[in-house]
């Protein structure tokens, strides 16, 4: 007969085997040694993954209860790819060290050396302004289930938006909404 | 035995499912991941998304399947962000009090733990998963339907995952003696 193999063995050993199959690989191993010896391997093996599994418990099962996700979810709103996350990571140097080479840049684009002011024209680079919403810090949810007093419990849901203190975002846009009704001056 | 206004369905089975498999999935994210801030987190997010996802659908077989097919994609989605975006840092779980365990067995198991951590580890992704999800209690359909592997290939996972982990298990034995 051919030998089982490895797999029917192991299913063989978890009971996870229909009974005909079962019965064939029994038989077999009655009469193989050799399949004896590699169903004691699996046995071994299996026995050890059990007990160095088991010391990995975590202990007590906490009350889950609502609670902010970790920063490690946090990801900034205007920077949904890995090559902007790169760009935005945290820098080995002060804060003022790039911002000061930016500067620098940035007054060599406005006022080029040998000119002796600032060229003409709209649309320069300092007049661009990107939307507030890209200096969005990052947006977190506060996640969980809160346990009612009768023993349920409830889904909770509630997104939050950070902001950089300080930074360019400006006043909320006015509630502008179509008017209705007739006009007071008329 | 309220009703979920929204869904229509009872909130109390979502209480039974919760109370029944939130020890699971916590477990199995745990010894997954190997930090209790983010097993909690995500056990929370498995279970909110069997609340908007699942509970309106008729034919769940297997809730426990289920929610370890989701929470075992949760993981992973986990760690492919914080490879992109790594702003979090662990700090070390508190060790959990064992009243009554002699010192140097404690000690004993600490040590078994550590090597067990790191020999899982070493395992690629789909070997840790079989393995924490056959140690967890799942029979081989289920384990087919959590990881959409056909249930004939099981076996012959499994066997491998073992033997793997064994062998990783037995030679940092050796190593740290």
């Amino acid at each position: 007969m051919k030998h089982p193999r490895k797999g029917v063995l192991r299913a063989y050993h978890d009971g996870e085997l229909p009974d005909p199959a079962r019965r064939r690989t029994s038989a077999h191993l009655a009469e193989c040694r050799k399949c004896r010896r590699c169903l004691e391997g699996i046995v071994r093996d299996a026995r050890l993954c059990t007990s160095a599994l088991g010391s990995l418990g975590p202990g007590a099962l906490p009350e889950l209860a609502p609670r902010q996700r970790s920063p490690g979810t946090l990801r900034p709103t205007g920077a949904p790819f890995g090559w902007m996350a790169w760009l935005l990571r945290p820098l080995p140097v002060p804060a003022p060290v790039p911002l000061a080479v930016i500067a620098i840049l940035l007054g060599t684009l406005i006022f080029p050396f040998g000119r002796t002011g600032p060229p003409g024209g709209r649309g320069t680079a300092a007049g661009r302004i990107t939307s507030p919403a890209r200096f969005r810090v990052g947006s977190t949810e506060r996640v969980g289930f809160l346990k009612l007093p009768e023993g349920r419990y409830r889904p909770v849901r509630e997104p939050e938006v950070f902001e950089v203190p300080g930074g360019i975002a400006g006043p909320p846009a006015p509630d502008i909404r179509p008017r209705t009704g007739r006009r007071s001056d008329e | 035995m309220g009703l979920n206004p929204v869904k229509g369905i009872r909130a109390v089975d979502f209480d039974a499912t919760f109370r029944a498999h939130r020890g699971v999935v916590y477990r199995y994210l745990f010894r997954l991941s190997g930090s209790r801030t983010v097993a909690e987190d995500l056990t929370q997010e498995c279970f909110l998304r069997f609340w908007e996802g699942v509970l309106g659908r008729r034919s769940l077989r297997n809730p426990r399947a289920w929610l370890l097919r989701v929470a075992t994609n949760l993981h992973r989605d986990r760690i492919r962000r914080t490879r992109a975006w790594p702003r979090e840092v662990l700090l070390p779980a508190p060790e959990p009090e064992s009243p009554g365990v002699a010192p140097d067995q404690a000690l004993l198991e600490k040590e078994r733990a550590r090597l067990a951590r790191s020999a899982l580890s070493s395992l690629r992704e789909r070997d840790r998963v079989i393995l924490l999800l056959r140690f967890t209690g799942l029979s081989y359909s289920e384990i087919a339907e959590a990881t959409g592997l056909r249930r004939s290939s099981v076996g012959r996972l499994l066997e491998r995952a073992a033997r793997r982990f064994a062998e990783a298990y037995r030679s940092r034995e050796e190593a740290s003696r």
